[in-house]
């Protein structure tokens, strides 16, 4: 076995760590899914819906069932069950996605709801609609419009399903689709007027419409107006025709960054300290390292071989993370992390662990007491990860900096440098333009105004890193 | 072949120097027993040449190749069994091995096989499973034996090896660093127990406070300090002492005579037997004898305080 194979393998698979690394990887992928599934309404997750019309005839009511995913696309992963005083009826699927249901209408009001199955991560969930009711005086239940349909082509944007069951079932006459603004107490023509969209449409049961929308558009009210043989039928309220915010590398950033990277920046200090401690300064103060030393290997050989071996697997670990998260965040909003971000992601914890991982070597050469080691770094994760926002709140108050001070943001982004768990706020700081939850009512400031640029981010990470392992390295290699 | 040069070291310089200039020449093929006092610099002279402490002066040549400059070429060839051998205390023996087989480039099915040899040769094959901090420490030192002698160095160094062996462990680790010796291997073997050391030695260096005071030969070793002479004669009587008394100091108990305190040399023996007999005495034993180890050790060491 290669020894660095060996070394890897014993960092992974040490309870600490094993712990750990489970805890970085089950909790970023809970905070995660917290965070996005939560974000998230309606429709426009990846989802199934479903929309009941009806018709009479003769003595007999039959109910369409439309079902439909997020896109307004049919879904025909489940065969519906309708329920109406206490009788199922399995459903007779007419065309993709659409089921009947033919029941006996004994009273003038029947009243049912449909159930149908499907898969939510694996497992079999059962749906049910929202109760409908037939009235005797209305011979079929005609347009219904339903908003929030999500454009497979554009997130950011939404769209609307137009459902239409006719006398005997018939599918929709030719009519003309108005998509517009509505203004609440303004007379629904209006629609028509500041439509924003038009179709023409005829022959269909269910039609998804995706209007192209505008920067104006995002955040009115719209309405559905649809004219027949000079009919008007409508408003149907379609919401907003963007609930999204279209997705920004910033605002991105900042999702992951305060999901995945709050679970990060408290355990991979952790893991990275005692990592650090339980393979090397243990290894190096009980004399157990001497076993190793002895081999041929020059004690800069060894102290480079572990050194690697860790950061691979905090590396890993953070890989491991930030991926998993990556697929949660796609899963709610369709999009991945832009690469760019991953990498810069997955650079900013790196270095935060590497530099605790390299200072954990430091002073196993400079104490010679396991307990004094292990104390001295309880403390560097203490006060450097958990206490560092403390201790900028306690100076900043100290100064008496207004939070929204440019010395405030400056001591903020210095206590950042001073520390290498500040390392992931820099580059936070950098893409967001916000600093954590300073200035988070839209207000940005300015990263390179404050001494955050791409060269000093990344010669500050450098030095996190080469300083701290040089002189471990320079102790390994001149000292006893 | 292990040549030791001038090695210094200094711990702490308000102390005297650990090793003051310690120059020492272990030959292929050869078992040189290495005897001092605790902090005599035995366990530093052994450190330094493994590689693990760094010398302050002087240098240690392994097969002719420098520790201080080519330390991972001198460690291929040198085996160190340390007085306390101290592992990761989760491993497991065949693991750690593989392990330190890959620096020796030892993989696969050859590292397997030499370390199931290595670990059958030492007695741990049966307990290979067991982690090894449930090893007792005879066990942890038959394990450093074993790992130890991965990639069958030409040279080693035993370091205190026999302490706290039990009868037969010390008989194993003898017979081990004899059948060692038998393959042309420089052996460098430290110990108190010098009538271990007395026994397997072929030359002993004895050290103290650092320096070198004196490398024994085998033949030295045979005859060691100010030789005596056990004599038995009989009818033993006042002519037969006074003749006696000429060439030395004279005790005698129980009929046994003992002249220590020899005014000639080995080479005139004979003149002592040959008045004797000229004299009318007739001589049944004659032996002459050096110190043990032990007394001459510390009669050296005496001497040097």
């Amino acid at each position: 076995m290669r020894p660095v194979f060996y070394e890897i393998k014993r960092s992974i698979t040490s309870k600490f760590s094993i712990v750990i690394i489970i805890a970085i990887i089950g909790l970023s992928a809970l905070v995660s899914y917290e965070v996005d599934a939560s974000s998230i309404s309606g429709t426009s997750s990846a989802s199934v819906s479903d929309i009941s019309g009806y018709y009479i005839h003769g003595g007999n009511v039959t109910v369409v069932t439309f079902l439909y995913n997020e896109h307004g696309d049919p879904y025909t992963g489940s065969v519906p069950t309708l329920i109406a005083n206490g009788t199922n009826y399995t459903g007779k699927e007419v065309s993709p996605g659409i089921y009947q249901f033919t029941i006996t209408m004994k009273q003038p009001l029947v009243t049912f709801y449909v159930n149908y199955t499907i898969n939510k991560f694996g497992f079999r969930s059962v749906e049910q609609s929202s109760i409908v009711t037939v009235n005797s005086r209305s011979p079929y239940s005609g347009y219904e419009v339903v908003g929030g349909l999500q454009n497979p082509r554009n997130s950011s944007s939404l769209g609307a399903l137009i459902f239409y069951v006719g006398p005997n079932g018939n599918t929709s006459p030719p009519a003309t689709i108005y998509l517009g603004h509505y203004s609440p107490g303004s007379p629904p023509l209006d629609v028509i007027k500041d439509h924003i969209a038009e179709y023409n449409y005829s022959g269909f049961t269910a039609v998804a419409l995706f209007p192209s929308l505008n920067a104006s558009s995002l955040e009115k009210i719209n309405a559905v107006m649809i004219v027949q043989n000079n009919v008007s039928f409508g408003p149907y309220f379609v919401g907003t025709m963007s609930v999204f915010t279209p997705l920004t590398t910033s605002s991105i950033a900042s999702n992951i960054f305060s999901t995945v990277g709050a679970i990060l920046t408290l355990f991979i200090p952790l893991l990275a300290i005692f990592m650090g401690y339980l393979t090397y300064g243990k290894d190096r103060v009980t004399g157990v390292l001497e076993s190793v030393i002895k081999r041929p290997i020059t004690k800069g050989g060894l102290i480079r071989s572990r050194f690697l071996s860790n950061s691979v697997v905090i590396v890993s670990s953070i890989v491991v993370a930030v991926a998993v998260s990556d697929i949660i965040f796609h899963r709610y909003n369709n999009v991945y992390i832009p690469i760019s971000l991953f990498l810069y992601i997955a650079w900013a914890y790196s270095i935060m662990g590497v530099s605790f991982l390299a200072i954990s070597y430091l002073f196993s050469h400079v104490l010679r007491s396991l307990g004094a080691l292990l104390g001295l770094l309880i403390g560097i994760f203490i006060v450097f990860d958990l206490f560092w926002s403390v201790l900028f709140d306690v100076v900043a108050s100290a100064l008496s900096l207004s939070s929204t001070s440019a010395a405030y943001v400056s001591t903020y982004v210095l206590f950042d440098y001073s520390s290498p768990a500040g390392y992931a706020s820099l580059i936070q700081l950098f893409f967001t333009e916000k600093l954590g939850s300073i200035f988070s009512a839209g207000q940005s400031i300015n990263p390179a105004a404050f001494g955050v640029t791409p060269l000093l981010i990344v010669i500050a990470g450098i030095l996190w890193v080469a300083v701290p392992f040089t002189i471990a390295h320079i102790l390994a290699s001149k000292r006893d | 072949m292990i040549k030791i040069e001038n090695l210094t070291k200094i711990y702490s310089r308000k102390q005297g120097p650990a090793l003051d200039s310690l120059s020492l020449e272990i030959r292929d093929g050869e078992i040189l027993g290495f005897v001092g006092l605790n902090g005599a610099g035995k366990t530093t002279t052994i450190r330094i040449s493994s590689g693990v402490t760094l010398p302050t002066g002087g240098d240690v040549y392994i097969d002719g190749k420098s520790v201080t400059e080519e330390k991972p070429e001198t460690s291929r060839n040198l085996g160190w069994i340390p007085e306390f051998p101290n592992y990761e205390t989760n491993a497991k023996p065949v693991p750690l091995m593989k392990y330190f087989a890959g620096y020796y480039g030892l993989q696969g099915k050859e590292a397997e096989d030499t370390i199931t040899n290595l670990l059958k040769e030492v007695g741990l094959w049966e307990y290979r499973n067991m982690k090894l901090r449930n090893y007792s420490q005879g066990m942890k030192k038959r394990f450093s034996l074993a790992e130890s002698l991965l990639g069958d160095p030409g040279n080693l160094m035993f370091d205190e090896t026999l302490n706290g062996l039990d009868p037969e462990g010390v008989q194993f680790v003898r017979e081990l660093i004899l059948s060692q010796k038998q393959k042309g291997k420089a052996i460098l073997l430290s110990s108190h127990i010098l009538s271990e050391i007395e026994a397997i030695s072929d030359r002993v260096a004895i050290i103290h406070r650092g320096k070198l005071l004196k490398v024994l030969t085998r033949e030295e070793l045979r005859n060691l300090g100010l030789e005596r002479i056990n004599i038995e004669i009989d009818n033993v009587d006042k002519g037969a002492m006074g003749i006696l008394d000429r060439y030395g100091q004279v005790e005698r108990t129980d009929g046994k005579i003992l002249l220590s305190s020899l005014k000639i040399g080995r080479d005139r023996y004979p003149e002592i037997v040959s008045e004797l007999v000229e004299s009318g005495y007739r001589v049944r034993r004659f032996e002459p004898f050096g110190e043990s180890l032990e007394e001459f050790f510390f009669k050296t060491i005496g001497e040097e305080r």
